[in-house]
């Protein structure tokens, strides 16, 4: 059994002080260790704070990629989303078809009002798979399929099409298209996807103005093997911290928009070995310009 | 004699899609039998019992390209209709090079399905009046 040492108590200390000289000592000691160990606490405590702003930081930024990411992802799985839909209601569609065309069928030569709504079904399910057949196409990856083309004859064509958003927003178009253009190679389609979401940007961006209306389309030929094509608002402008962002996929000043049709654009320009910029006007709003090489098959006119 | 109707197979695993083009199909005076896989209208239907095949193509199990190989694997001349609720750009194609009479992308016109199914069968007796 171990033997229990014999405490030694100050009385018993050869070092021991005077009471009260000790008692003054040693307040004096620990107010010292306190003051050491209360600053020391406080540094811990900043460095703790300004560990924990590093933290919060981090997380938000983390927080922020993995936003973008879910969009990505999002989008992404959107276009697979939208393809297996596509397939679903194509079913029910093939169905609705064939019980309209088969009762007109069996009322054949009978019951003209029937037959006349077995008709407008039919007509209607037609939409629905147009829609369809439209939303599939969206999706798909286009390589563009080149012939030559009028740009001239293009744009008015385009602008034709959308003629009546044009004056139910109370904007007009103005022309200046340059006599003279060679043909260039593009896509027909695809360059009208272009010219139609940069015009409807523009009209956007003179909404909110009553006294900007004029929307101005420009062709010139800005060397022997390019074409340049400009399409000038005199809306709200593109702000300068806009300016680097715009044709990013996502990225959109809508609050309800995709953020797609820029960078598809500048795509699609790209493909056809052109370039698509935007400035922002010396007076009011902005220009978005592409330019499209010549059609060298045809030479030179 | 009374005239037979010609016999139709129906293989879709949709089956809206089944009923639909059964109801469209006996309105042309044919007889329709629909089935909802490919394995079911094996078991039902034997390879020498005539009469034209619609047979999607995307389905669970056996597809409509697995099958019309056991198809022509069994040597059996059944003529076969692919049709589909999927967009493949060369399915038309594909379809035609592994023997198929035709190719329909739902939702299609009744009369093209019939169509499709009259050169089917006028090609049999062809084939046919040709071996004797």
């Amino acid at each position: 059994m171990k033997k229990l040492k014999k405490k030694t108590t100050e009385f018993n200390h050869p070092r021991v002080l005077k009471k009260p000289l000790l008692k003054k000592i040693t307040r004096n000691n620990l107010e010292k260790k306190i003051r050491q160990q209360t600053d020391g606490l406080r540094i811990r405590n900043t460095q703790l704070r300004q560990g924990a702003d590093r933290e919060k930081l981090a997380d938000l930024k983390i927080e922020e990629q993995r936003e973008e990411l879910l969009h990505v992802t999002r989008v992404g799985k959107l276009a697979e989303f939208v393809s297996s839909l596509a397939h679903e209601i194509s079913q029910p569609l093939a169905a609705i078809l064939s019980y309209a065309q088969a009762a007109q069928r069996m009322y054949a030569g009978r019951e003209p009002q029937l037959q006349e709504i077995l008709q407008y079904i039919i007509n209607d399910n037609q939409r629905a798979t147009e829609v369809i057949r439209r939303l599939r196409s969206l999706l798909k990856k286009n390589k563009p399929t080149f012939e030559p083309l009028d740009i001239n004859d293009l744009i008015k064509d385009t602008v034709a099409l959308i003629m009546t958003h044009i004056t139910v927003r109370n904007k007009v178009i103005k022309f200046e298209l340059a006599a003279n253009l060679p043909l260039i190679q593009g896509d027909r389609i695809q360059l009208q996807q272009v010219l139609l979401n940069l015009i409807s940007n523009s009209l956007e961006a003179m909404e909110d103005s009553s006294d900007s209306r004029e929307l101005l389309i420009r062709t010139s030929r800005k060397d022997a093997d390019t074409i340049m094509v400009e399409v000038r608002d005199s809306g709200c402008g593109i702000p300068e911290e806009n300016m680097k962002k715009l044709f990013k996929h996502f990225f959109t000043s809508k609050p309800d928009g995709l953020g797609m049709g820029l960078s598809i654009s500048r795509s699609i320009v790209e493909a056809h070995g052109g370039c698509l910029e935007a400035k922002n006007n010396s007076g009011s709003g902005a220009t978005f310009y592409f330019t499209i090489p010549v059609n060298m098959r045809n030479g030179n006119e | 004699m009374p005239s037979e109707k010609k016999k139709i197979y129906i293989v879709d695993d949709d089956e809206s899609v089944c009923r639909a083009l059964k109801v469209l199909l006996t309105t042309f005076e044919f007889e329709v039998k629909t089935f909802n896989s490919a394995d079911s209208f094996f078991d039902a239907v034997p390879s020498d019992e005539p009469g034209c095949l619609v047979l999607d193509i995307h389905m669970p199990g056996l597809d409509g390209w697995a099958t019309q190989k056991r198809i022509l694997d069994s040597g059996s001349k059944r003529p076969v209709i692919f049709i589909s609720a999927e967009k493949q750009d060369n399915a038309a194609d594909r379809a035609l090079k592994v023997g198929a009479v035709g190719f329909l992308q739902k939702p299609f016109n009744g009369q093209s399905l019939v169509d499709l199914i009259n050169v089917a069968s006028e090609n049999n007796q062809a084939v046919d009046k040709m071996a004797q």
